[in-house]
């Protein structure tokens, strides 16, 4: 089993976040071993990632700066959505009864499938910081493909790290798409005044 | 077996980039303007912050506030107040531009900037009503980018009843700030002393003060400034500065230009803002 038990590609020079981005029914088996003795705060570098990526590129799009102070700040507002997801995919996790690793290390893995959305919020994030009028509504439209690509991420980690049949694994990534969008849209109308504000003018 | 050294590398320039940001940054000192017997107050009255649909906290706002060049701004986030008050509570706390509690009133048939105002007012009701909540709270009240689809504003009676009205607001067409500017001018024959303003409608992009307005208080206070748009001193700027409102105020900041966004360091700030970026996307992509 010295294919489970060595750390990843050791000699690759590419994230461990892209691996499983690009294939993850071979990447998450391979990080199953490795993963099961992360614990504690060392599970905490990868939400630690997302939140570093949402507190630099906020203020970037907002203000066209990144300052400690626009960071530290944006970080604090903002973590309230990592708390989100992490809800939501302790539920996921919690769920099956067969996962192969503990919650934390399970819980380290699954945000090992972030990258998708990080690099649609760099994208979208350095468009607008770019553009005087940003193209806001293309760039909402663009969040189907890492809403897409994370079901497939979700998918393959249901059936590799939670044991879950294909079957489980499907229902698992409907019940967190729809529960990261009900929310996410709940948010969303909270803020903007109202359901109808997400509805097309009449 | 070597250490990967991609994301230890592009985390240091994601700090350089912070580091630079930080070091090149400095709130402009403002100087009030004066123009005759006015203070000159560069302000924008619709602006969303979080907790809210802005992207900006409200004390990070208020810095911002500073960059963009203003001596004022009214945070009016949708149908609440909360965000606002906390707001206005911090700027207490310090020196810095004016804060004014508002709302962004904000109904199917249309949307209303309240401001100067204490309590939500509620959005559930027709505009008549809502801009009689927000003159019995003392505020005044601002008919937001008014295009032909808010149907709230076809009553005159209603318009008429107005304070101010957004004549200058960031538009992604032109045919959209010919319809602000539009309706600004049956709101002048409705009633003649009608606030021209200019709001940025700021919540995560674009640029706040992007359009501004120039607001002639007698007092540079938040009750000057709502005094001012009541009695329709204002001079609405739009995003290629050209300006709406009265010509004879017009004429007094003919010769004194007011200061808009300042950003000596641009190439700087560039620099810093790529930095961080390229940074992130090393360290996402890298091991």
């Amino acid at each position: 089993m010295a294919t489970f038990t060595a750390p990843i590609a050791s000699s690759n020079r590419f994230s461990t976040e892209l691996h499983v981005a690009l294939a993850p029914d071979t990447t998450f088996p391979r990080l199953i071993a490795r993963h099961s003795y992360v614990h504690g705060l060392r599970a905490l570098r990868r939400p630690a990632m997302v939140l570093l990526v949402i507190a630099v590129l906020a203020p970037m799009m907002a203000v066209q700066r990144v300052t400690i102070t626009l960071v530290a700040t944006a970080a604090l507002s903002w973590c309230f959505v990592l708390a989100i997801q992490t809800l939501v995919a302790v539920g996921v996790i919690a769920s099956a009864p067969a996962r192969r690793v503990p919650l934390v290390p399970a819980l380290d893995l699954w945000f090992a499938g972030h990258l998708p959305y990080s690099l649609w919020m760099l994208v979208a994030f350095g468009v607008m910081a770019g553009s005087q009028s940003g193209p806001l509504r293309l760039l909402v439209t663009a969040a189907v493909v890492p809403a897409v690509w994370t079901a497939i991420i979700v998918a393959s980690f249901c059936r590799a790290v939670l044991g879950t049949t294909g079957l489980g694994a499907c229902w698992r990534t409907a019940v967190h798409l729809i529960a990261v969008w009900a929310i996410a849209l709940s948010y969303i109308a909270w803020a903007a005044g109202g359901w109808f504000q997400l509805l097309p003018p009449r | 077996m070597t250490r990967p050294w991609g994301r230890p590398l592009a985390a240091l320039v994601v700090v350089t980039g912070i580091a630079i940001g930080t070091a090149i940054d400095r709130t402009p000192t403002r100087s009030m303007q004066r123009a005759g017997e006015y203070f000159v107050l560069a302000g924008d009255f619709h602006v969303h912050a979080f907790p809210g649909d802005g992207a900006l906290a409200p004390w990070t706002l208020r810095d911002e506030a500073g960059h963009a060049g203003l001596d004022v701004l009214a945070v009016t986030n949708h149908n609440r107040t909360f965000t606002a008050h906390l707001a206005r509570w911090l700027a207490g706390m310090s020196n810095g531009p004016i804060v004014i509690a508002g709302q962004e009133i904000t109904n199917p048939r249309y949307h209303l900037i309240a401001i100067g105002i204490e309590r939500t007012v509620n959005a559930s009701q027709p505009a008549a009503g809502a801009i009689a909540d927000v003159h019995a709270q003392g505020g005044v009240a601002i008919a937001a980018h008014p295009t032909l689809m808010f149907r709230g504003y076809d009553d005159d009676a209603t318009v008429a009843a107005l304070d101010g009205t957004e004549a200058a607001h960031p538009a992604d067409v032109p045919e959209e700030q010919e319809m602000f500017a539009a309706f600004f001018e049956r709101a002048r024959r409705l009633k003649p002393s009608i606030a021209p303003i200019g709001s940025s409608d700021f919540h995560a992009s674009p640029s706040l003060a992007r359009c501004r307005t120039l607001v002639f208080a007698r007092e540079p206070s938040a009750s000057g400034v709502i005094d001012a748009i009541r009695s329709g001193r204002t001079v609405a700027v739009d995003q290629n500065g050209r300006q709406y409102g009265d010509p004879a105020l017009i004429g007094l900041i003919a010769h004194t230009s007011p200061a808009g966004r300042s950003d000596e360091q641009a190439g700087w700030r560039q620099l810093s803002v790529a930095l961080a970026w390229l940074g992130l996307l090393g360290m996402l992509l890298f091991a």
